[in-house]
C-alpha cells in the first residue's frame, strides 16, 4: 500500500532523480516507492519522455527574408534627429527682446522723461516699438500656449509695467506726436500682424 | 537602407562582431544588417521556444532586434560575448512579450506545425507521426500551463539555462525554481500519460 503523501513525495523528487542530483537517502525511498506504485512508476517514465521531447524539440527555419526584415525594421525606427520647432526658438528671441526692452525702459524711467524733455515724436516712435512688441507677445503667448505659458507669465509683470509707462506717457501727449499713433488705446491693436502671429 | 538576402556578404566574412558594432556606433547600416544576418536564427530560435508559431516568433525576432538596435551602446565587450548578450536580451523580451497581457494567445489551440520546415528524423512515416503527435501535445501543454510554471520550464528544458541562471532571471528563489520546474514537467507528465490512456497507448 501506498499513501498519498508518499506519492506526492515521490513526485517532488521526480526531476532530481532524472538528473541525479537527488541525495542518497531520498533516492532509496523513493526507489522502495516506485517498486510498489505503478502510478509513480508510470508517471516518471512519462516524465523522462516529456523532458525528452522538451529537450529535442524542433525548430523550424526562419523564413529566409526574415534577417532583412529585422534589420530594416530596426533602421526605420532608430530616432531620427527633430527638428526644433520654430515657435520656441521665436518665443526664446521675443522673450529676450522683451526683457531687453523692459529692463531698459523700466530701469530707465528717468531716460524715458529726457526723452519727453527733448523729443516727444522720438518717445512716440518708443512707444510704437513697446506696442509692437507688446502685441507680438500676446500673439507668440497664445500660439505657445501652456508649453511655455510659464516663462511668459513672468513677463506679464514686466508688461504691466510698459502698459503703466506707456500710459503716463500718452497722458500728456504733444499734438503733433498724437496723430500718428495707429490704435490709440488697447496694446498692439494696430500692429499684430507681423511676425510672430500663430500660424 | 539596402535590403539583402541571407547570403553573407563578401566584404564581412573576415569581420569580427566587435568590429561590426564598431561600424554599426559609427552609422553603418551594412554592417548592422550582417550582423543581423548572423544572429537571425539564435533569436529567432529563442523566440519560437517561447511562442511555438513560426509567425509570432519572427514578429517577435524582428521587435528584439529594433530594441537591440535602439541599445547597442548599452552593450560593452565587459559583458561578455555579443551573441551572449543578444541571447539575454532576446530572453528577457520574449519573457516580456507574454507579461504584456497576451495571456490569450497561449490558450488557443494550436495550428499544427508547420511539418515540412521542420527537420525530419528519417525514421518511418507513422512513427515519425507519432512522435510529432506528442510534440505538438507537449507544445499545447507548456502553453496551457500557468505562467509561473511555464516560464521556467521553458527557460530550463527548451532555453538551455540552469537552476542559477533562471533565478536569477526570473528573481526567484533557486529553490523555487526547481519545484515550479519539477511541478510543471509532472503536470505534463501526468496529461502524456491520461492522453496515452485515451488511445490506448498510442498517444
Amino acid at each position: 500500500m501506498t499513501s498519498d503523501r508518499e506519492c506526492r513525495t515521490a513526485e517532488e523528487h521526480l526531476s532530481a532523480d532524472l538528473e541525479g542530483s537527488l541525495g542518497p537517502v531520498p533516492l532509496e525511498a523513493l526507489a522502495a516507492h516506485l517498486a510498489r506504485c505503478r502510478e509513480c512508476a508510470a508517471l516518471r517514465e512519462s516524465l523522462r519522455e516529456v523532458v525528452d521531447i522538451l529537450h529535442t524539440l524542433p525548430v523550424p527555419e526562419p523564413a529566409e527574408g526574415l534577417a532583412a526584415r529585422a534589420a530594416a525594421a530596426a533602421l526605420a525606427a532608430r530616432p531620427r534627429v527633430q527638428p526644433r520647432p520654430e515657435n520656441p526658438s521665436w518665443l526664446a528671441l521675443a522673450a529676450g527682446l522683451a526683457l531687453l526692452a523692459s529692463g531698459l525702459l523700466v530701469r530707465g524711467l528717468p531716460v524715458g522723461e529726457r526723452l519727453e524733455a527733448r523729443s516727444r515724436v522720438a518717445g512716440q516712435r518708443l512707444i510704437e516699438q513697446v506696442e509692437q512688441l507688446v502685441g507680438d507677445l500676446e500673439a507668440l503667448r497664445a500660439s505657445a500656449g501652456a508649453e511655455a505659458s510659464s516663462r511668459l507669465d513672468r513677463l506679464d509683470g514686466r508688461l504691466q509695467e510698459l502698459r503703466r509707462w506707456r500710459a503716463e506717457h500718452e497722458a500728456t501727449p504733444a499734438p503733433e506726436a498724437r496723430g500718428s499713433t495707429p490704435g490709440n488705446g488697447e496694446c498692439g491693436q494696430g500692429s499684430r500682424t507681423r511676425g510672430l502671429r500663430p500660424a | 537602407m539596402g535590403v539583402r538576402t541571407a547570403a553573407p556578404d563578401a566584404s564581412f566574412v573576415n569581420e569580427t562582431d566587435s568590429e561590426l558594432l564598431r561600424r554599426c556606433r559609427g552609422g553603418d547600416d551594412e554592417a548592422w544588417t550582417e550582423l543581423v544576418r548572423r544572429h537571425t536564427r539564435k533569436v529567432f530560435s529563442i523566440a519560437y521556444r517561447f511562442c511555438g508559431r513560426v509567425e509570432e516568433a519572427e514578429d517577435l525576432t524582428q521587435e528584439i532586434f529594433v530594441k537591440v538596435y535602439q541599445r547597442l551602446d548599452r552593450y560593452q565587450s565587459a559583458d561578455g560575448a555579443f551573441g551572449a548578450w543578444l541571447s539575454a536580451v532576446s530572453r528577457n523580451h520574449a519573457i516580456d512579450h507574454y507579461r504584456r497581457g497576451r495571456e490569450e494567445r497561449l490558450h488557443q489551440i494550436d495550428a499544427p506545425l508547420d511539418l515540412e520546415r521542420l527537420a525530419t528524423s528519417g525514421a518511418g512515416q507513422q512513427k515519425r507521426l507519432e512522435r510529432q503527435e506528442r510534440v505538438d501535445f507537449v507544445r499545447r501543454g507548456i502553453r496551457a500551463l500557468p505562467r509561473d510554471l511555464r516560464e521556467p520550464l521553458i527557460l530550463c528544458d527548451l532555453q538551455g539555462l540552469s537552476y542559477d541562471e533562471i533565478a536569477q532571471q526570473l528573481s526567484v528563489p533557486l529553490g523555487t525554481v526547481k519545484s515550479r520546474i519539477n511541478r510543471a514537467r509532472v503536470e505534463l507528465a501526468r496529461r502524456l500519460r491520461q492522453r496515452r490512456d485515451e488511445f490506448g497507448g498510442h498517444a
